[in-house]
């Protein structure tokens, strides 16, 4: 398709879409409305008179940085430093590959047996994310690093022994996906079952919209609702996603 | 009928941006071009979120000026909040685009190409 007819229908598309898009935003707050937990920030956060809130910083979104999430951007630093590292450490045994004749027995053993730790690791940091510190991206990041450790030590071939591949990695990362946006859609498709009011990402009820995931597994263990399976879904994807890109940087060691 | 206020105009600048953004991601064949709609895509929603913090008339930035009372701050000051998720929206977007550049200089010295319908009719 080409000329006057795909203008005319990238046109259309984006009139249609545009449409969508406008009928929802219409549906937030006019310009000139602050939350109210921004208003707490910029009242608390170089308040003199109540120093129980303050963060000592003038500038609010500092105070914000410093004082609402400052945990996670910090280990997401520490998880990312790691990766990189061990990334690095693995790459500069590589080159030194045509020297040595190849990873060691020892190198290949240790690769397997660390491959297992690091997915366990992973499962573990995105499970108990929400009790401690870590998310779905934090252990997806350390998901793609165990496959990156395999593709290095073990060379691209074995991870065909692990059942991964260019077309499953894709689909694996489309259903990581796929579980988001149904957990996403459920209570949209429950308010119109029922006709009550829910909405898109709702995981706990509200007083006017009764629709809640489980926020326990038994008498009281603590699920957080849908967040573990998101974190979940997003750990397949974030995970499945470096590790693709991974294995299209390495596509010429099949020609060399 | 929906009829937009003067305070909801930028929303529809935004859903405009947006849709040219997914169009040329999903349609256009050269790779260059679709990064550069990702990139802008991330640019329009950074966007929504400061229309959405933002006040109209004698507003000022989230710092707050020497000698200024809190609560008056605290009354004129846009939302620190949505500045503070474009701070880490910026920085993910930035690797975003370091990836992507990679991959697409990667791409044009093993096809010679980055138009994805010569790519596609390369293959096999």
């Amino acid at each position: 398709m080409s000329g006057w007819r795909g203008s005319l229908l990238g046109l259309l598309f984006v009139v249609l879409m545009s449409s969508i898009l406008v009928y929802a935003f219409l549906g937030y707050p006019e310009m000139g409305f602050v939350r109210p937990l921004g208003e707490f920030y910029l009242l608390n956060t170089y308040n003199f008179e109540n120093k129980d809130w303050w963060s000592a910083s003038p500038n609010a979104v500092t105070g914000l940085l410093w004082d609402y999430r400052g945990y996670d951007t910090l280990y997401e630093t520490m998880v990312f430093y790691v990766g990189i590292a061990a990334v690095a450490m693995f790459f500069e045994g590589h080159a030194k590959l045509k020297k040595t004749g190849g990873m060691t027995v020892i190198v290949r053993a240790t690769a397997r047996m660390v491959f297992v730790f690091i997915l366990t690791s992973a499962f573990a940091i995105t499970i108990f994310s929400i009790k401690t510190p870590g998310g779905g991206f934090q252990g997806g990041s350390i998901m793609a690093i165990a496959y990156i450790a395999i593709i290095v030590a073990l060379s691209k071939g074995f991870l065909t022994e692990t059942n991964i591949d260019l077309e499953k990695a894709h689909i694996a990362k489309i259903v990581g996906l796929a579980l988001i946006a149904f957990l996403t859609i459920v209570p949209v498709v429950y308010s119109l079952a029922s006709g009550s009011v829910a909405y898109a990402l709702q995981n706990q009820p509200k007083a006017w919209a009764p629709f809640g995931y489980p926020a326990f597994l038994g008498l009281a263990s603590l699920t957080g609702g849908f967040i573990i399976p998101i974190q979940l879904g997003e750990m397949v994807h974030v995970g499945m996603g470096f590790t693709i890109i991974f294995l299209l940087l390495t596509v010429r060691e099949k020609e060399d | 009928m929906v009829i937009a206020t003067a305070g909801q105009l930028p929303y529809i600048l935004v859903a405009i941006m947006v849709s040219i953004c997914i169009y040329a991601a999903l349609f256009k064949s050269n790779l260059f071009k679709k990064m550069l709609a990702i990139f802008l895509l991330t640019d329009a929603v950074n966007l929504l979120f400061i229309i959405q913090g933002y006040r109209l008339g004698n507003s000022i930035p989230p710092i707050i000026p020497p000698g200024m009372e809190p609560s008056d701050f605290a009354s004129i000051a846009v939302d620190p909040l949505a500045h503070y998720f474009v701070v880490t929206a910026v920085v993910i977007g930035l690797a975003e685009v370091a990836t992507l550049t990679a991959l697409i200089i990667y791409t044009y010295k093993h096809y010679g190409t980055i138009e994805t319908k010569k790519i596609k009719e390369l293959r096999g």
